[in-house]
Formats: C-alpha cells, structure tokens, sequence
C-alpha cells in the first residue's frame, strides 16, 4: 500500500476513534447524570410522601378535637431545582394504592416514585388527585405542584364525621 | 508515522475512555450513599409514623377475629379509643396477631403487612419488640412455698439494674379454685436480683405475675409455673383454647395489673364465658368472654385433665420480618420508638432496606 493512503486511513481511523470515544463518554456521563438525577427525585418523593403521612396521622390523631371546617396543612421546603433542571410533584392514585411521583420536566422518562403506606380505596382518608372545594381558602388544593416554589404544601381535612381528605396543595400567594 | 503508531494512539484513547468512564462513575457514589441512606431514613420514619401512631383499618382489628388479613384495608399497631388516644401506645391485640403461632387466619403474614403498607417489591421490613427492662424469672418450688429468683437487666447492654422496685403475687390452683397470694413487693440489689417467697402455695399449676418499676419505666411479666398449660391465646374478648381441652364450669379469672398511687395492684377478676364456634381453625375452640378488663394481661381457665390449669397470656412476639434469618443488605436504616404495650415498656425497632438498588 502507498504511504499516503496508509496515513489517510490511519488518520481518519483516529478521528472516527475520537468521536466515538466523546460519544462514549458522553452515554457514560449521562447514564451517570442519569442516576443522580433519579436518587434525587426519589429524595424529593420520600420527603413529600412522609410529610403527607405525618399530617394524616396528626388529623387522624386529633379527630375527635379537629372541626370540619379546619384544614391542617404543613410548608414543605423543597430545593428550587436538581441540578439546574426543573421538576415537578404529582400525586397518583392508581386504583386505590397512592404515590408521590416526582419528574423532570425536561425528561418526563426520568421519574421517581414513594408510596404512601394506605390503601385510599377502603379507608376514611381520600388522598385527592382530582380537584376539591377546601374550606380554608388559604390553600388551593393541586394534584401537580412545581419544585421551587416556596407556597408547596401538604394538606389534611376531616371532610365529614366518617371521613378525611388529604393532599397536596399550594399556599395563597403561590402560584 | 508508521502503523503501528496509529495502533498505539488508539489504544491510547481507548484507555483514556476507560480510564474517565470508570472515574466519572465512581466520582458521584459517595452522595448517591448518603442520598440512598436518605431515603432509606424518610421511608422508614413513614414506616414508623404509620406503626405506631395509626390503628389501620378496620381500627378494631386487633381483638376482631372476624377480620382476617385480607379484610385488612389499612396496616397500623396503635391502639385505638373512641374517646381517648394515647401516642406510641400499641394495642397488645394487634401486636399478638404479628405472632406466627396465632391460629391460622388470625395471623397476619409480613407480606400482606408489605402490601398494606404499600411498599410493593421496593423494601423489606424487620420488626424487633424489645422489653425496656429485660426481666428474667426463675423459680424453685418446695412443699409449701415457691421462691421466685427475679433478675433485671439494661435491654442495651445487659447491665443490672439495681433499686427497680418487682411487685409480685402468684395465682394458683387448689381444690379446683383459683387462689392467690398476699401481694409481695421487693427491690432489685446492685445486682439487679432479688428474692421473694410465696409461703402457702401448695401447687404447681400456678402463674406469676409481677410489675418491674424503675423510675417509670416499666415492665409486666406473666410467667406460668410448671404445671399450667399455656396452650391458649387471649385476644380482645376471646379465649382461644386448644380443642382437646374443655374447661369446667364456663368461668376464667382475668388478671389486672393496674398502677394505684405509685403502686402496683395485681388481682384477678371472675369472668363467664361462652363457647362459639366461629373459628375456621379446627383445632382451637373458641370462647366469648362476657366482659373484658382493660388492664387485663392473662387469663385463667380450669380444664379437665392434668394438668388443669390453663394460662393465656398476651404474648408480644420479639421479632417479625419479611424474611427469614438475618437481613443483610449493605443498606439498612435502624429506627427505634419506645412505645407502651399493655402497660409494658418497650423499643419498637424497625429495620428497612432496599431490595433492589
């Protein structure tokens, strides 16, 4: 073979080596991005789920003494973003078994989700996905919340004598 | 350049790929640690939140032997009150149902507690009840008095513990009647032992009860003597009673342990019972007691046969796991709570790891 061409095919061989190496590396950064992201996420979720836990346990508790015209909320403090990106809190409820879901917005793939340990098919507490009236016009309640807004909350109502309602929401003032 | 040198260039790059993609993964593993432990920590103080503060549902479930498992719709151990509740205090029914030698359909296996507690394949759970003061009891009978030999231990490194104040009396069998002793009240050396006689009990079918004390942290422990069956259960308003016996006249005796100025009373009290047949367990009878003491913690019952005394007691198991043996997963978080289990001391501890990462 002529040396030119050798140093041709050598020389183009290395430059598709490099670009493929930086593609490479950049799936291995990515996938690492990737786990990151999601222990994040799922961080956020565990801290949502357990707060909702906490302040249907706190009503539940004090039944007997909370009217139905109380609403028991807590502010959740949750990081304005992950990693500069956006994120988002959703509250599901799939045929009863009920979990805080929380996603990127830019990649709706990349979730992480904690389970709140009550089924609300069969129980008193309805954790309310959809829209509701609350009596405290303070708290607006939302299935969907946004990271970084400092109004987040979760919310818990004895809606009846029988019966509680809980969720998340956002504080008047939020948006 | 020859070809070689492009080969060795390439191998190069090769190992500079290796080299930054076994870097960059390793760079972020120390805070996705601490971010599994996290969450490893929030779901287990949720876990813990829902034990000890909620009663499930139904919230009766404990004593209801008509709820099995299945009709379980929500998980929770605290005891339930229609007018009064009380925080980490557990009802003792409840906590017996977590004891796998409860009846079949009384039991409640950790997997259907998984699915209740809606943790899916995600987590494994251990549960561990650990007496507050670990209270060890032996006895030595002679012809006319039984000499009780009570040592008491620290739970966390088995240090004796010594002025706890054991206040203690023995129920037994004579003349098929149910007698008892004068109540005896002792303190614990700096060894943590002390010795109390029971002069005139003339029998071995006999049971133990005594409040260990020690500056409000207590302990109650019922111990049946040699003699006295102690295949029965006790649980809410039933006596659960091995089949092959039948007990005479359709009484029991509830013991009481109860806490009256600073001091402990311990008595029995008469109780009628009737049998049902609502038990899909064959080899169990089951009995309805007319009336149950909140403060009860044993149940005497005399049975045909020999021996004739039978003892139920509310038993709280020591441990209940999603698997058997030993969990090791690199990752386990440890949660304590003291929590009050008929009017004992405890820690509940709670184990929880990931089952996959």
């Amino acid at each position: 073979m002529d040396v030119p061409i050798a140093h041709i095919i050598g020389t183009a061989a290395l430059i598709a080596l490099v670009i493929s190496v930086t593609l490479a590396y950049q799936i291995v950064v990515d996938y690492v991005e990737t786990n990151v992201l999601k222990a994040q996420l799922k961080q956020i979720a565990e801290y949502v789920s357990m707060n909702l836990v906490n302040i249907i346990t706190l009503t539940e508790f004090a039944y007997g003494d909370v009217s139905t015209s109380t609403v028991m909320s807590k502010s959740l403090k949750l990081p304005k973003d992950i990693s500069g990106k956006t994120y988002r809190v959703r509250l599901v409820n799939e045929g009863g078994n009920c979990y805080v879901q929380a996603e990127l917005i830019t990649r709706t793939d990349l979730t992480a989700k904690s389970s709140i340990p009550l089924n609300s098919a069969k129980t008193r507490v309805i954790i309310v996905t959809g829209e509701i009236q609350l009596p405290d016009d303070s708290i607006t309640p939302s299935s969907v919340v946004y990271g970084g807004n400092p109004n987040i909350v979760v919310w818990c109502w004895k809606n009846s004598s029988s019966s509680m309602c809980a969720g998340i929401g956002l504080r008047t003032g939020g948006s | 350049m020859h070809s070689y040198e492009y080969l060795f260039t390439a191998v190069i790059i090769f190992a500079i790929l290796t080299a930054s993609a076994i870097l960059v993964s390793r760079m972020p593993q120390p805070s996705l640690n601490v971010s599994e432990k996290e969450q490893l920590k929030t779901a287990a103080q949720k876990i813990m939140t829902q034990l000890t503060l909620n009663p499930g549902n139904p919230p009766d479930w404990g004593g209801n032997l008509t709820v099995d498992s299945t009709d379980l719709t929500a998980f929770g151990l605290a005891k339930y009150g229609e007018i009064t509740r009380g925080a980490y205090i557990l009802d003792p029914d409840k906590v017996q149902r977590l004891n796998e030698n409860m009846p079949q359909n009384l039991y409640i296996p950790p997997d259907r507690v998984i699915e209740l507690l809606n943790l899916g394949r995600e987590y494994g759970i251990k549960l561990e009840f650990i007496p507050a003061l670990i209270v060890t009891v032996t006895t030595e009978t002679n012809p006319n008095s039984i000499t009780v030999y009570v040592n008491v231990t620290s739970d966390r490194n088995m240090w004796p513990i010594a002025n706890a104040n054991v206040t203690a009396r023995i129920f037994y069998l004579y003349n098929q009647q149910i007698n008892k002793t004068p109540i005896i009240t002792n303190s614990t050396d700096i060894n943590g032992q002390c010795i109390i006689t029971f002069n005139g009990v003339s029998s071995e079918d006999a049971l133990l009860a005594l409040v260990v004390d020690h500056y409000g942290i207590h302990v109650v422990k019922t111990y049946a003597l040699n003699g006295a069956l102690t295949q029965a259960f006790f649980l809410g308003n039933h006596l659960i009673l091995n089949a092959s016996l039948s007990i005479i006249s359709n009484t029991a005796y509830q013991i009481i342990i109860a806490e009256s100025d600073e001091t402990y009373v311990i008595d029995y009290a008469l109780c009628g019972l009737n049998l049902t047949d609502s038990l899909s367990d064959p080899s169990y009878s089951l009995y309805e007691i007319n009336y149950t003491e909140p403060s009860a913690v044993a149940l005497l019952a005399v049975v045909e046969g020999e021996p004739n005394l039978a003892v139920a007691c509310k038993n709280v198991p020591s441990c209940y796991s999603s698997i058997s043996g030993e969990a090791s997963s690199p990752f386990i978080y440890m949660l304590e709570r003291s929590v009050e289990i008929g009017g004992s001391s405890y820690t509940l501890r709670l184990k929880i790891w990931r089952m996959s990462w």
